[in-house]
């Protein structure tokens, strides 16, 4: 058997074992923090958690890397979009967990805050999409009103990679340009700052460290995510790292040379708008979310 | 030995020796889950002795 490559012990991925592994894990992200300036000075953090292993890894992170600074607060905060089984367990276990750690958690769920659950609504709606928009609207109002400086998410690089390729495929390069590791092209107060500290993380890094942390048990995938048509880019991009290792590495690295210039010419396009029903900035006078909201409300 | 697929989900009687071989066998995407024998993580590299337990975990989760 091949060992560890800096200790000689037992391997656990590439030539890594354990704590050495853990220790590159944690370098890359604290590096990642520092190189794209994610986090300042007095920020006050709310990490979006699922309570599924790329969130909760990234709250346990960012709680031990950060101990230490007195000037940032870290909590979390949590969206129950009324998928039974699937969300119900992970909230079990991530109210658990931030018991544990000593982390203030906050839940909202589409029941209240919008009137609706998925699960009664999805039969014939495309279900990532709708929970996408929905999550990512009560995630900004509730970060603003709880106010955050930063809103974190758990995010890796297989997410991003597969958010670029999606975008390419559609020929949506103005959604592209409000990737990377710190989200959004405008700066306008309406927009709480999201960062994804995971950014240079694989997904298997990710599951990795939440393994040997203990933080797997919990693990199911979502019943929709099968639908999805991020699902089969997915698979795409993951056949094709099989065959030719490094592909996902080297579509982040490309497309971050390309990001900048991306912000840049789409900064100028489109005006800023405020949804007149929720305030929400948007592109249009009601904001998609508000859109979803209400034909899904008219069906009910 | 026996391999326990996704928290026994699938359950499967398996020869071969490594894990490389196992994923192989079984056309499962190394870059996509995590082995474990015996509870404790392996690389691909790993030879399975046939008492062992091998679970093989799905890295992806939806968020």
């Amino acid at each position: 058997m091949v060992n560890c490559k800096r200790c000689k012990d037992k391997p656990v991925y590439n030539r890594l074992c354990k704590s050495c592994f853990l220790r590159y894990f944690e370098k890359k992200v604290r590096k990642t923090i520092r190189e794209f300036k994610l986090i300042e000075k007095n920020d006050k953090i709310l990490v979006a958690c699922s309570g599924g292993k790329d969130s909760t890894s990234v709250l346990y992170l960012l709680k031990k890397i950060f101990s230490k600074r007195k000037d940032l607060v870290i909590e979390a905060i949590a969206i129950d979009e009324g998928i039974k089984e699937y969300r119900d367990k992970n909230l079990k276990f991530l109210k658990k967990f931030c018991e544990k750690e000593d982390i203030n958690l906050y839940i909202y769920s589409f029941k209240k805050e919008f009137k609706i659950e998925l699960d009664a609504i999805i039969k014939d709606e495309k279900p990532c999409s709708i929970c996408g928009v929905l999550r990512r609207k009560l995630l900004n109002q509730m970060a603003k009103k709880l106010n955050a400086t930063k809103l974190v998410t758990g995010h890796n690089l297989d997410d991003e990679c597969q958010s670029i390729l999606m975008n390419q495929f559609r020929r949506d390069v103005k959604t592209s340009a409000r990737l990377g590791p710190k989200t959004g092209i405008l700066v306008d107060k309406g927009f709480v700052q999201r960062i994804k500290p995971f950014y240079l993380m694989l997904e298997k890094e990710v599951a990795i460290y939440a393994f040997l942390k203990g933080f797997m048990q919990q693990l199911n995938e979502c019943p929709y995510e099968k639908v999805s048509y991020r699902a089969d880019i997915r698979d795409m991009i993951n056949n094709f790292e099989q065959k030719y290792p490094g592909t996902k590495n080297s579509t982040i690295t490309s497309f971050l040379e390309i990001l900048p210039v991306l912000k840049k010419e789409y900064k100028n396009k489109g005006n800023l708008k405020h949804c007149k029903e929720c305030g929400e900035p948007c592109s249009q006078d009601i904001c998609q979310g508000c859109k979803i909201i209400q034909k899904l409300l008219r069906k009910t | 030995m026996k391999v326990y697929i996704d928290r026994g989900n699938r359950n499967i009687e398996i020869t071969k020796e490594s894990v490389q071989d196992i994923l192989f066998e079984l056309k499962i995407n190394p870059t996509t889950v995590l082995v474990s024998v015996n509870n404790k993580l392996v690389d691909i590299n790993y030879k399975v002795k046939q008492e062992d337990k091998v679970e093989i975990l799905s890295v992806i989760s939806g968020g």
